[in-house]
């Protein structure tokens, strides 16, 4: 019965842990709530929709959630930008539009805050069916570990 | 009797340690799930939990800010009249600027999403890649930088069309002085420029923000290809600018003065990098100023 009942622990809970580092891709705020729980992120503040639009360029229309953050500090090139897109046409779109962001940032950081640079570097943007993200921190390592 | 008794015991025990195991499963199991709690959950907690150590120095430096105008302001002999609330003052503003204004914009960003009321609807336009005057007015020898509006590079004068802002608060001058541009052809610059957004939107109200100073250290990055660029530099600038704005009929808030200490420098506590860019308690100095120029405003009017 002990024997039983230690064997039943062990598999439950291996099956718990393996469950546990697999975020949902589908669900941007359960890949930020993964992400932020694994890497040592900076201080951060999420992006409206208005911001999304303005700054980014990402039309509201073109994904049906998000997760959006950005350092509150000023000259930090850290942001986790997830979004979940509603077809494949607008993850086509938004995956255009990271991908420039992040081309735009290394640029800017060849030329001003070059201290960015290192960051910037490993600042990936990826597609995972229709979840498409950039992500750019300083935990890199940390990230990959849980979203290789 | 004695032989039953101890087997007895030995069942009992077992029976203990298995009801322990599965008490220890269940508890396991159940905090399990609880750490997996819904991701909006977990949005939120990052989100709320985030910001918190900056928005006690943020509170601090208000409470400074306010104090100092108080202080500044009131008369014992005359009956406290309350402040007007200068947020609608900001409504459908546009703030035009580089990345000290960047670290203002995400300031007052975080601010919003903690549920602070802040500046109205204000929006920024803003740049961190050294953007000057120069590049605003088409008066650049190298690559030109533009704002990035909607995902890509634009033209100022299309972004104005798009968002179509009733004030527009220009802070702009750093980096024309640190790329080694003098005093004098910036504000002759600026002056293009203010003749350009007067073009552009003949019944915006434009407000000059004069620049702040920088830190009393001796960095300067290698880009900074003025290498007498300091506060001394950015403050004659400052006091030039108010001139300029005198001359011209046009209204100025001297962010230059919400931050420089008696020495003439940007203090150490404004600034998240030693050089000229402002943290969240250097960023609420500059809010502060704002909202007094704002307030003086709608008093007059």
């Amino acid at each position: 019965m002990k024997k039983l009942l230690i064997s039943l622990a062990a598999a439950l809970l291996l099956g718990a842990c393996a469950a546990k580092e697999a975020a949902d891709v589908s669900d941007p705020a359960a890949v930020y709530g993964a992400i932020a729980e694994a890497a040592e992120l900076s201080d951060m503040f999420a992006l409206t929709a208005d911001d999304l639009l303005y700054m980014i360029g990402i039309e509201p229309e073109w994904y049906t959630a998000s997760a959006a953050y950005m350092a509150t500090e000023g000259t930090s090139p850290e942001e986790i930008l997830i979004f979940r897109a509603a077809d494949q046409a607008s993850a086509d779109q938004i995956l255009e539009i990271l991908q420039s962001r992040l081309q735009y940032k290394q640029d800017s950081a060849a030329q001003y805050l070059t201290e960015n640079q290192g960051i910037l570097k490993d600042g990936v943007v990826r597609a995972d069916g229709l979840t498409v993200s950039l992500i750019v921190t300083k935990d890199m390592e940390a990230v990959l570990s849980i979203y290789p | 009797m004695k032989m039953i008794s101890a087997s007895s015991r030995s069942s009992e025990r077992k029976r203990i340690v298995c009801l322990t195991l599965a008490a220890c499963l269940v508890a396991t199991l159940l905090s399990g799930c609880f750490r997996e709690a819904t991701p909006r959950d977990k949005e939120t907690d990052s989100t709320e939990r985030a910001p918190a150590a900056s928005a006690a120095d943020t509170s601090i430096a208000v409470t400074d800010t306010s104090a100092a105008v108080t202080a500044e302001k009131t008369d014992a002999a005359q009956p406290e009249i309350p402040a007007p609330d200068t947020d609608s003052y900001f409504a459908n503003s546009l703030f035009i600027g580089d990345s000290v204004m960047e670290g203002i914009s995400r300031y007052v960003r975080s601010q919003r999403n903690k549920g602070e009321k802040m500046l109205a609807d204000a929006k920024f336009l803003t740049d961190v890649s050294g953007i000057r005057i120069a590049d605003l007015v088409e008066d650049t020898t190298d690559d030109r930088i533009r704002y990035q509006y909607k995902g890509k590079a634009q033209e100022l004068s299309a972004i104005l069309a798009d968002i179509k802002p009733s004030r527009i608060f220009l802070f702009l001058g750093m980096n024309d002085l640190s790329f080694g541009y003098t005093a004098e052809d910036t504000i002759s610059r600026y002056k293009r420029l203010i003749g350009l957004l007067q073009k552009e939107c003949p019944d915006v109200h434009l407000v000059v923000m004069t620049v702040t100073p920088k830190t009393d250290s001796q960095y300067l990055p290698w880009y900074c290809k003025n290498k007498d660029f300091g506060s001394p530099l950015l403050n004659s600038f400052a006091e030039a600018l108010m001139e300029f704005c005198r001359d011209n009929q046009l209204d100025c808030v001297d962010a230059n003065a919400a931050v420089r200490d008696e020495k003439g420098h940007l203090p150490a506590e404004y600034s998240n990098d030693g050089y000229i860019h402002l943290n969240d308690a250097g960023a609420a100095r500059l809010i502060g100023a704002l909202q007094d120029f704002a307030r003086q405003e709608m008093s007059e009017s």
